[in-house]
């Protein structure tokens, strides 16, 4: 920049967040005082309509080329100002943000003064880096207005169809023989009673009659490559590998059920199933035909113990050895134990029900509805809590084959049932093609195992991804309805670039130096995303080039070049360096 | 372009977010909403559960940043009156509430407000703070311009003279538009239950028993106590709240059958909240039926209020609350059904944790649109595999007036009735 | 044969300066989370964001030393986490290589620490930070000192090399 910075720092109150801690007046005027700082204020909410046009006025009036706002964290509002300044024709990459509310007052809320000193350094910080910062150009890619649905379970197959209906080519993957998913597995779905073949069929013969939309089954994504709007991957069906390129991505690989064996004698007598387990007892094309009957016996069940919370809601206490806890609630189990008691009693009335629950989770639309009337069907409910949990026996020379025992936190009694069968209201897992498509499209996996979405409330249909978006269990366990609202949104979040037809990538890429490079290629190597190649110049000098578009920004090549001749835009050695400096020298 | 556009009804974070992804497909977008600001119930809050983010910070971006998208038609103060036509091709009739403030001069600066000898109960404060008769429901409102409330101005004329834009204009008149959409997405939200019916627990008659969003207004840093929970009746810091919950919810009798799905998570939030924001310590706890925290990252926060903050859980509903006519604290009398034993305890505080009914506003748009209705008044879905669509071809709907759900569920669903109505306008 | 010497501890309320390189997608979450969630720690850290740990050129440690810092912390995501898959394996390659340099000028290792640090690990974060700010609390205030040009100054102990 040939031209002097003329910088203006804004110091954010957020009501109390961080003017409660942080004496923010003292901050600003500690700002003023910086050199380049043309103006500095503070401010009730700087993110506020107010708080955004006090930027604009000052750029007028004070001629700003730099703006520093010292607020929140920038994954929050960066966005938010960066706008600000752009709508007053300043290059958004001339904005730098400093975190004064998650790194200093809500972390330091009993040491006002400290905190202060702390802000006051992150200021510096801030204006020192935006002194150096340069305009940057953006970077607008083309969409391919073609989309890859990954996962053929009731989430893809409702996002395929919205996708294509809206007019784009999809390619919908699933890697077993048929469409359907888990849901196609259920007897019925509640608290509707619902057969899922009524609801599925429809929806899957559109799918494999629509003009756009082209099926792969029993497939498997063999690789992908590429960013937002320029993917290629190869598809593997069986055997014939088929190369495909779209614009956008959405993942509904769902989930798996939980793996009970070994807890409460699941896996060592056939009488102990899981609630899927029992759902293809109740099927006509089940095993049996659709008659309740115990697998090892053969008879009809005279008492039935349903566990809740089996694979969810764990702590290191209660789970086998060597497995880590599902710390998480599986969210659709309660209500799928209390119908399907209810399917159990309308086919064999005279079967005693135990319901063994930690609490009662039948919270969605018309749920608790059905749990009032389970209730009147004088089943007996047993309250426990994770501290002492039920135990499941194999009886000897009893009458009945297996023997629960539990404590009920509401009598305080232990109370021992005989049951012909168990059943355990297992929770749900990550599927297991989680992983592969995770490393393969670099999406990251929350705490609980499933993927993690770029902000649980502002964005919760994106993964961290461009152009990769979530829908369905994939995301977390839930039901029927709430999956196919999320395969509905993320559909809308895809079309959103393949309608606009291009979209802006990241500009904060790396550079190469053409006099210092030396051709080493050392750079190549440490790329991860290809995005280094060599070129061959005129006069005869090979040289390290950055393919743009493919350039994430991450900077491994920068700190990898032994000349020194890579440098990340809006990271540059000397900006965070100046950071470092104004940190411990100045000040 | 496309050439037809959409209407959104309710610009609370749900109509927001089905706007943004409308207009995000280059679809124009009428978002339509009837008080004088966005923002919704959302804007209320202070913080969110489970992440404990600041509720206004995470609206406040997609407030502005609908008001600034290119597609999108802000229309606030404003009300549809009618609808009329089918699927691909529907006319609405909107009446454009006079403010008696030119929109496109106010610029916000609140002069007018400071002047104005009127001060009402503000209802963003739900009653506890007050606001003038001029007014802007909250600091972070948008759009950002002042609206008199013609039932409590006195007509001083005070604001017409102060203010130095010229903004103030009392002979506006309502202003009719109609507009033209290929389809509509409802997204109305809720009211919280009124608990005056329930007179075993003294709500509207105790000063100390409040709904929780009136507690939200007392945490909120710029509600009516700047983030410091004092008491109504005497002004003095509680140090002992309890939370009651399923207060109209799970109560056939007194209120409705159904579970309102987020009071369970919203009162852990408010309990640690409280122990957050007042200084020296406050006990909290919250009497259950059942934790209902199922969804991502709720049960692990229910188990932190426990073991990091310290909160109380006691698996009773409680039957009575009595006031202290001296103290104004309230004795709280339950079956602890743990233990079977019959409790009473005094707070200085009580909080219910009011259930979520379809809001009044839900209920006359179902009337203008023809929307069937369950029996407690939520929107009807075609089938359990369209859950946003109505029963009305070309209508959609997202949000509380489906049914029940927190914040990340709300805005997908606002996301997926965007794709079901950018089907219609293309 | 190295000699690697610390220098004396100053007085009790020495206060260490630390300075913490954070990746965008993890770590700093990370930190943001503490936030969130009113996690506690010292005021003693000073955090620049950069989007990968890998991203971090050895110069700017070792200028950070240079400065006067007395304590240098890199976060980074845990293995296999990377948002770009790799960077925090070269992170951790060239932190090896530092530690080794840095014990060679005097310096002790727990001076420069690598963490990895999710976007849900608050409570580590916070936790980090209080052990750092403790362990060099220990240590004292870092043998190289500082001039206003920035140079490097010995102090009063001695650095055999």
């Amino acid at each position: 920049m040939e031209e002097e910075p003329r910088i203006g720092v804004y110091v954010c109150n957020c009501g109390i967040n961080i003017g409660g801690v942080v004496n923010v007046d003292d901050v600003a005027e500690y700002a003023s005082k910086l050199p380049n700082v043309a103006v500095a204020r503070s401010h009730l909410y700087m993110c506020s309509d107010r708080g955004q046009s006090m930027i604009k006025e000052d750029i007028d009036e004070f001629k700003l080329n730099r703006v520093v706002v010292a607020s929140c964290s920038p994954r929050m509002h960066e966005p938010t100002f960066r706008k600000v300044i752009e709508e007053k024709g300043l290059n958004k990459y001339l904005f730098e943000q400093a975190n004064l509310r998650e790194h200093v007052s809500w972390v330091h809320s009993n040491q006002p003064e400290k905190a202060t000193e702390k802000a006051k350094d992150l200021v510096r910080m801030a204006v020192a880096k935006s002194r150096l910062l340069e305009p940057l150009p953006q970077h607008m890619v083309d969409v391919k207005g073609e989309a890859l649905v990954i996962g053929g379970g009731t989430s893809g197959l409702s996002a395929a169809k919205n996708i294509a209906d809206r007019g784009f080519k999809v390619h919908l993957v699933e890697k077993t023989p048929n469409f359907g998913g888990k849901m196609a597995q259920l007897y019925k779905v509640y608290p509707t009673f619902d057969d899922p073949q009524e609801l599925l069929n429809p929806l899957i013969k559109d799918v494999m009659e629509h003009p756009n939309i082209i099926s792969y089954l029993s497939a498997e994504i063999a690789d992908i490559e590429g960013y937002i709007g320029n993917y290629r991957a190869i598809i593997r069906e069986q055997v014939e590998e088929k190369e495909i390129e779209f614009g956008t991505i959405v993942v509904a690989t769902g989930y798996q059920p939980y793996d009970p064996t070994g807890e409460f004698t699941y896996g060592n007598h056939p009488n102990v199933l899981t609630l899927l387990e029992l759902h293809q007892l109740l099927r006509d094309d089940g095993p049996t035909q659709g008659n309740l009957v115990t697998p090892a016996e053969g008879k009809t069940p005279r008492s039935i113990a349903f566990i809740s919370c089996v694979g969810s809601r764990q702590n290191e206490d209660t789970i086998p050895e060597g497995k880590k806890p599902n710390k998480y609630c599986s969210r659709v189990c309660c209500t799928g134990m209390i119908a399907t008691s209810m399917e159990v009693l309308e086919k064999e009335p005279n079967t005693d029900i135990f319901v063994l629950y930690r609490d009662l989770r039948t919270h969605g639309k018309g749920h608790e509805e059905l749990f009032t009337d389970f209730r009147q069907t004088g089943s007996t409910m047993i309250r426990y809590t994770d501290d002492q949990m039920p135990l499941v026996s194999v009886t000897q020379g009893s009458e009945y084959p297996l023997a629960v025992r539990s404590y009920d936190t509401l009598s305080g009694m232990n109370i021992e049932m005989p049951v012909d069968l168990v059943v355990l209201a297992t929770g749900m897992i990550p599927d297991d093609s989680a992983a592969h498509i995770a490393s393969k499209l670099h999406i990251t996996m929350s705490a609980d195992g499933f993927f993690q979405e770029l902000h649980p409330k502002l964005a919760p249909l994106d993964s961290v991804t461009d152009g990769v978006y979530l829908a369905g269990c994939t995301q977390g366990p839930k039901d029927v309805p709430d999956s196919v609202s999320q395969a509905f949104g993320a559909a809308a979040k895809a079309c959103s670039p393949m309608a606009q037809g291009r979209v802006e990538v990241e500009s904060t890429i790396s550079v190469i130096n053409e006099d210092y490079c030396t051709g080493c290629g050392v750079c190549q190597g440490s790329c991860e995303f290809s995005a280094i190649v060599f070129e061959d110049k005129p006069d005869g000098k090979r040289i390290s080039k950055v393919i743009e578009a493919l350039c994430k920004g991450c900077g491994s090549c920068g700190s990898a070049c032994p000349s020194g001749a890579i440098t990340m835009l809006n990271f540059k050695d000397r900006q965070l360096d100046a950071m470092v400096r104004a940190a411990l020298l100045e000040g | 372009m496309s050439e037809k556009n959409v209407l959104v009804i309710g610009a609370g974070v749900t109509g927001i977010q089905a706007a943004i992804d409308v207009a995000n497909q280059g679809i124009k977008t009428y978002l339509v909403e009837k008080s004088p600001s966005v923002g919704g119930h959302m804007a209320q809050l202070d913080k969110t559960f489970p992440t404990l983010d600041c509720s206004a910070c995470i609206l406040t971006p997609k407030m502005v940043d609908v008001a600034r998208h290119p597609h999108i038609e802000l229309l606030t103060y404003s009300e549809v009156k009618e609808v009329t036509g089918t699927a691909g091709n529907f006319t609405a009739k909107i009446e454009k509430k006079p403010r008696y403030i030119d929109e496109n001069i106010c610029t916000g600066c609140g002069h007018c407000a400071i002047h104005c000898p009127v001060e009402v109960p503000s209802e963003f404060d739900e009653g506890i703070g007050v606001r003038k008769a001029i007014y802007v429901p909250f600091p972070q409102a948008v759009p950002l311009v002042y609206t008199i409330d013609k039932d409590a101005c006195i007509e001083c004329e005070l604001c017409q003279n102060i203010c130095e834009a010229g903004a103030v204009k009392y002979d506006q008149e309502p202003e009719e538009i109609e507009v033209n959409v290929g389809s509509v997405i409802v997204a109305t939200g809720y009211d919280l239950f009124d608990a005056t019916n329930l007179k075993n627990y003294g709500y509207g008659v105790y000063d100390n028993v409040l709904s929780s969003l009136e507690f939200e207004r007392l945490l909120s840093a710029s509600g009516p106590a700047g983030g410091h929970v004092f008491r109504l009746s005497d002004g003095k810091i509680p140090r002992r709240i309890a939370f009651l919950q399923c207060v109209g919810s799970r109560d056939p009798e007194h209120g409705m059958p159904y579970c309102s799905r987020v009071c369970c998570m919203y009162a852990i939030k408010n309990a640690i909240l409280a122990k957050d924001h007042i200084h020296g310590g406050c006990d909290t706890t919250i009497f259950y039926i059942d934790v209902r925290a199922f969804g991502k990252g709720f049960d692990e926060f229910y188990q932190n209020a426990q073991t990091r903050f310290g909160v109380k859980f006691v698996r009773g509903k409680v039957g009575e609350i009595v006031e202290d006519e001296a103290t104004k604290n309230l004795l709280v009398r339950v079956e602890n059904t743990e233990t079977g034993e019959l409790n009473q305890e005094e707070f200085d505080m009580v909080v219910l944790s009011s259930g979520l009914v379809p809001s009044q506003n839900s209920s006359e748009i179902g009337k203008i649109l023809n929307l069937p209705t369950d029996q407690y008044g939520f929107f009807e879905e075609a089938s359990r595999i369209l859950p946003v669509d109505t029963k009305i071809e070309g209508v959609y709907m997202a949000g509380v007036c489906e049914s029940v759900k927190d914040i990340p569920d709300s805005v997908g669903q606002g996301s997926a009735a965007a794709m079901r109505a950018s089907l219609k306008a293309i | 044969m190295v000699e690697v010497q610390e220098m004396p501890k100053e007085a009790i309320d020495f206060e260490p300066k630390i300075i913490g390189f954070l990746c965008n997608w993890c770590s700093y979450a990370g930190a943001d989370l503490a936030g969130t969630s009113r996690v506690q720690y010292p005021t003693n850290i000073r955090i620049v964001r950069v989007m990968c740990t890998g991203r971090i050129d050895p110069q700017l440690v070792l200028n950070a030393f240079r400065y006067g810092a007395d304590g240098v912390l890199i976060a980074g995501c845990h293995e296999g986490d990377c948002h770009y898959i790799g960077g925090n394996f070269r992170a951790y390659r060239k932190y090896l290589l530092l530690r080794e340099f840095l014990r060679k000028m005097g310096m002790h290792e727990k001076r420069l620490r690598l963490e990895w640090v999710s976007a849900s690990e608050g409570e580590q974060f916070g936790k980090v930070v209080r052990e750092m700010v403790d362990d060099i609390k220990e240590l004292g205030p870092s043998p190289l000192g500082i001039t206003a040009t920035g140079g490097i100054v010995v102090d009063e102990g001695e650095i055999k090399i």
